[in-house]
């Protein structure tokens, strides 16, 4: 492969000689010339040159005006400038702006410039070179950070399951002998001692309270297989709503459903994501307590930008180019501060300790979703209110959410 | 005592002895249950041969014997092949519950804690 070689050079005979010195060389230049800077720019940008050498008097422009609208576009290519003798400050200025060398027409300017451009070029390949590297470096480094994640996340799942099983089994036992203890109490407890029959039934509430996280914990550590079926995303979303349509109500707060008709339908199990859903919903509930609004989004879109889980590895729950049906769930809550925010999807994280909350909601929630091989995300603005993302497959067909008549 | 004979065998192998205890004192109080209590799984089998319940109540996490291995000891018996079994059990999740549709391995279950109105309602339902 010939070394491509762009002058740009106003003065003919000049451009002439160079032309010579060059082809003199045995690094085997092809030479392409531009007489002004914006023919040069021209070709800059439509040619894959390895190097241009460039007058620093041009008519109308210099060399640093075309360095400085590489610069502006990203590109990237040796650039030598040629300056007249004694004109250091020039010399700066290029070399600030980001010109690889630059040579002074000057009796020595014959022997150099062969050497100032091989060394330009090899400058050029070994800083692609750790550019390339550094990007390797870089990809094995996200990988490895996402792959730690993964790994911390099941083994975090795997210990909740062994934990769950081995506290309902210690818990729920004695729970149980305290139910049969309270159960053999009520008969022995006369009909007329009214308050220590309150307090049988405080009691009796306050096992199936325990019990109730419990059951919690277990549901979560055992998401328990799906049952997939090709579904209608805006018929799930409204289900959902009805099923808290009255506690919204009575909270003071608006519905607002932009649903897109026409999007394809998901690959998804009813139930499970009707709880993930509720779930979503009663925690912006929790987090409006003085009312406001519910939006709920859904549509389906073509992913363009590579993110967490958005890629192009095998393991990406999604590839870059691939279509998706997105639901957003949005509230003009009290919002989550940033470090919070970080630990919503975390097991047993809660900030309603005094609503009794297991901190497991969300949690279930994103086991439900990987379940899927979906993805959910939180953006939250203290103060603003609170984002929840889920991207779904699409199911295979063509079937579409169709407006209810 | 509460016990009356004549009422319904009710066997309950469960290591937890508070627990089989009271279950005893509840059932039996109604008068309508005469109770044993085992409280090794492994003895499951012998006792139920012995005493000819008209329902079992097994537990199925015993630290000695799975519930399980003593419902597959009973079934392969004659003498006890018909007497229905109603596991007990502290580790399955409601979900679980709900699909199972209250059943494991073709015999009905009881999540603990269990209150005991429910308990004599589940008993009576599978009583032969």
């Amino acid at each position: 492969m010939p070394i491509r070689i762009l002058l740009i050079e106003d003065n003919q005979d000049h451009a002439e000689i160079t032309k010579r010195i060059l082809q003199k060389s045995d690094a085997g230049y092809q030479v392409d010339s531009a007489m002004d800077a914006q023919e040069g720019l021209k070709k800059i940008f439509e040619n894959p040159y390895d190097a241009v050498l460039c007058d620093y008097r041009l008519p109308g422009l210099t060399a640093l005006d075309i360095l400085k609208e590489m610069n502006n576009k990203k590109k990237d290519t040796p650039f030598v400038v040629v300056t007249a003798l004694g004109n250091e400050k020039v010399a700066v200025d290029i070399m600030k702006e980001g010109a690889y060398d630059y040579i002074v027409k000057d009796v020595l300017y014959n022997d150099t410039l062969d050497i100032v451009i091989k060394k330009v070029i090899d400058r050029y390949k070994a800083k692609k070179e750790k550019e390339g590297l550094e990007e390797e470096i870089r990809k094995a480094y996200v990988e490895l950070r996402e792959t730690q994640d993964q790994l911390i996340q099941s083994e975090k799942l795997s210990a909740i399951g062994q934990l769950a099983s081995g506290v309902a089994h210690e818990v729920r036992n004695p729970l149980a002998i305290i139910m049969q203890g309270l159960n053999y109490l009520e008969d022995k407890i006369p009909a007329t001692e009214r308050e220590a029959s309150e307090i049988l039934i405080m009691l009796k509430d306050n096992i199936k309270r325990a019990d109730k996280i419990i059951n919690t914990l277990l549901d979560f550590s055992r998401a328990g297989s799906l049952n997939l079926q090709p579904e209608d995303i805006n018929s799930i979303l409204e289900i959902s709503l009805n099923l808290v349509r009255a506690r919204l109500k009575f909270e003071n707060i608006d519905v607002i459903l932009e649903t897109k008709e026409d999007i394809p339908f998901v690959l998804g199990d009813k139930n499970k994501l009707e709880q993930v859903f509720i779930n979503i919903f009663l925690n912006a509930v929790q987090a409006m307590p003085k009312g406001g609004r519910i939006i709920i989004r859904s549509f389906d879109k073509k992913l363009e930008e590579i993110k967490n889980g958005i890629g192009k590895r095998a393991d990406d729950h999604f590839q870059v180019g691939e279509k998706t049906v997105i639901v957003e769930i949005e509230d003009t809550g009290i919002g989550i501060t940033e470090k919070n925010l970080k630990r919503i999807f975390d097991p047993f994280f809660t900030t309603k300790t005094t609503m009794g909350g297991a901190g497991l909601g969300l949690s279930v929630g994103r086991n439900i979703i990987h379940m899927h091989k979906g993805l959910i995300f939180a953006e939250s603005k203290p103060g603003e209110g609170t984002k929840i993302t889920i991207l779904l497959k699409v199911a295979k067909g063509d079937r579409v959410s169709k407006k209810k008549e | 005592m509460w016990e009356k004979k004549g009422g319904k065998k009710i066997l309950i192998v469960d290591d937890e002895e508070d627990f089989t205890k009271l279950i005893k004192l509840n059932l039996e109080r109604t008068g309508k249950y005469e109770v044993k209590t085992e409280n090794q799984g492994a003895f499951g089998f012998t006792t139920a041969k012995a005493f000819k319940p008209d329902l079992i109540l097994l537990d199925i996490l015993l630290p000695d014997a799975e519930g399980s291995e003593v419902a597959s000891q009973l079934k392969d018996d004659e003498a006890t092949r018909n007497i229905p079994i109603v596991f007990l059990t502290a580790i399955i999740a409601k979900q679980e519950v709900k699909e199972s549709g209250g059943v494991i391995g073709g015999h009905p279950f009881i999540s603990k804690p269990v209150d005991i109105k429910q308990l004599i309602e589940v008993i009576d339902k599978n009583i032969s």
